[in-house]
């Protein structure tokens, strides 16, 4: 971190007397999810779900950080009627209007790929362990949309430690939900669904990435991506993918769903960059929803104090 | 006769009506903040797409009057084309007064390179063009030949406006193809009549 600078984001830096050793902190994650696999092992069913809508109750408490944005949260109301979930439509309101119908409890994540604890896991066994905060992030649509969200999650990188990645790990992949019989988009095919999406393992653990299971003080709405989605403010939205069902460590980098749909028009990083223009539109100005006119796009959407340093060969290497 | 003159009449009100009320909505829903999410968008939106949606029913008046043999189905033909015309300028309006909020500089770099926005203003400066021309006065002035020529661009119009719209479309082509195949309608129809083809029917 260069002192000194103003920047427009507090990133809280803890003194190095405070740093957990990486080898102490993963040693100690282990004792505790081994504690808890254990726990989950012997107890009895009735007992499970209370387990499972613990860790709702623990969004409220999620503790309010640093990690915030000077300007104002969109208002809730336009932040979760104005979606793109292309499963459920491709008009903005559409998701609002019909990814309720999607079941989101019971979840399970399929972890797989280079990694030492492969398995499918149910969605409160993989947030026990994991305390939740809010960050305050920009939101940047590859549509020139943007809004301001109140997230609530915890690092991916924290997670990605937990299920230990081997050393040929390279890149993290997601998939999204599918399900035809409530997602219409699904039915009638127009992209090539699953929804996938992809990071570098550099940028899956890097702090700022974010596993959310919430947003505005309350658990996530189906149409942001109920129950789990990805969060990476310094990347257009169509890389935070929604309601995640597996991931998976691999090698070779992974093909992304908009990436081979169109691949002049998105790129596999996706990175904010005003200088990188969509072919079909004007990427350097932004109108945050509500607002009338346009704001200026930042590079890395205000993020490159914290993010530059992932892409050594300069922002218009990696778009 | 002059029974059959106020049915004509009424009918021509009528659709005028019909062109006019997604106006008293949106004027509605903005009182009521009933825009949405994104009120620019909305109105954006709506705007373009009555706009093009009035050009074609405007298109199919004619082929739809000689199809059925009664030539006053055409008679609010004007009125709805003088419509569409400023539905899209209301459109215009609403990008850069209210997407762009009159930011002439970065209005105008948006243009460059944005190959929609010249389709669309392609469309708009041939609307504006036979809305002007539109009237008795020019039709004279014009002589038919030339006047009827110049008004033949309203197919022009349409699949400039049309491509406007393929070109800003992700992922979900449905209603563009519905677009297109309407038009495509429409344009066979007209190369249809031009050609003297069976079907056309003397006009009473």
């Amino acid at each position: 971190m260069r002192r000194g600078r103003r920047s427009r984001i507090d990133y809280p830096v803890p003194p190095a007397s405070e740093i957990t050793p990486k080898n102490l902190a993963v040693s100690r994650r282990k004792v505790l999810t081994t504690g808890a696999t254990l726990f989950g092992g012997a107890m009895a069913a009735p007992l499970l779900r209370a387990t499972a809508d613990d860790w709702k109750a623990r969004i409220q408490a999620a503790e309010k950080t640093d990690f915030k944005v000077d300007d104002d949260p969109t208002p809730r109301q336009r932040a979760t009627s104005y979606n793109n979930f292309f499963e459920f439509g491709t008009r903005k309101e559409q998701p609002y209007m019909r990814a309720h119908r999607m079941e989101t409890d019971p979840w399970s994540v399929t972890i797989a790929g280079e990694v030492e604890r492969p398995g499918e896991y149910a969605l409160e066994d993989i947030l026990a362990p994991h305390d939740f905060e809010q960050r305050i992030y920009r939101h940047r649509c590859v549509e020139a949309w943007s809004k301001v969200i109140p997230w609530i999650g915890f690092p991916l990188g924290d997670l990605i430690e937990r299920f230990e990645p081997t050393s040929r790990a390279k890149y993290v992949a997601f998939e999204t939900l599918v399900d035809e019989d409530v997602m219409p988009g699904v039915a009638r095919g127009i992209l090539d669904w699953p929804y996938r999406e992809a990071l570098t393992i550099e940028e899956a653990v890097h702090p700022l990435t974010l596993l959310a299971v919430g947003m505005y003080d309350d658990v996530m709405p189906p149409q942001c991506g109920a129950p789990l989605r990805l969060v990476v403010p310094w990347k257009y939205g169509y890389k935070g993918i929604k309601s995640i069902v597996r991931i998976e460590f691999t090698e070779e980098r992974p093909e992304c769903l908009w990436e081979l749909e169109q691949p002049e028009e998105y790129g596999w990083y996706g990175n904010v960059n005003p200088n990188v223009d969509h072919p079909r539109w004007d990427q350097s100005r932004e109108r945050r929803i509500g607002e009338l006119g346009r704001r200026e796009t930042e590079l890395y959407n205000g993020y490159a104090e914290l993010v530059a340093d992932l892409y050594p060969e300069g922002p218009d290497a990696y778009w | 006769m002059t029974t059959r003159r106020i049915w004509i009449r009424l009918y021509r009100w009528l659709a005028l009506m019909a062109a006019v009320a997604p106006a008293v909505w949106l004027a509605w829903r903005a009182w009521a903040g009933r825009l949405g999410a994104d009120p620019v968008e909305t109105l954006l939106h709506t705007t373009g797409s009555v706009a093009f949606v009035l050009l074609l029913a405007t298109l199919a008046l004619g082929p739809v009057a000689r199809l059925a043999g009664y030539g006053w189905l055409a008679a609010p033909r004007r009125w709805l084309g003088i419509l569409t015309c400023l539905w899209a300028a209301g459109h215009f309006g609403v990008w850069l007064g209210l997407d762009q909020f009159f930011a002439w500089g970065f209005a105008w770099q948006e243009f460059q390179g944005r190959a929609y926005l010249w389709w669309g203003a392609g469309a708009l400066v041939i609307l504006l063009m036979l809305g002007v021309t539109s009237t008795d006065g020019w039709q004279r002035r014009l002589g038919p030949g030339v006047w009827t020529g110049l008004h033949r661009l309203s197919y022009v119009a349409a699949v400039a406006a049309l491509i406007h719209i393929h070109l800003q479309t992700r992922a979900d082509y449905l209603l563009v193809y519905v677009y297109t195949g309407g038009l495509a309608v429409l344009i066979a129809a007209r190369l249809a009549a031009a050609l003297g083809l069976g079907w056309r029917k003397r006009i009473s």
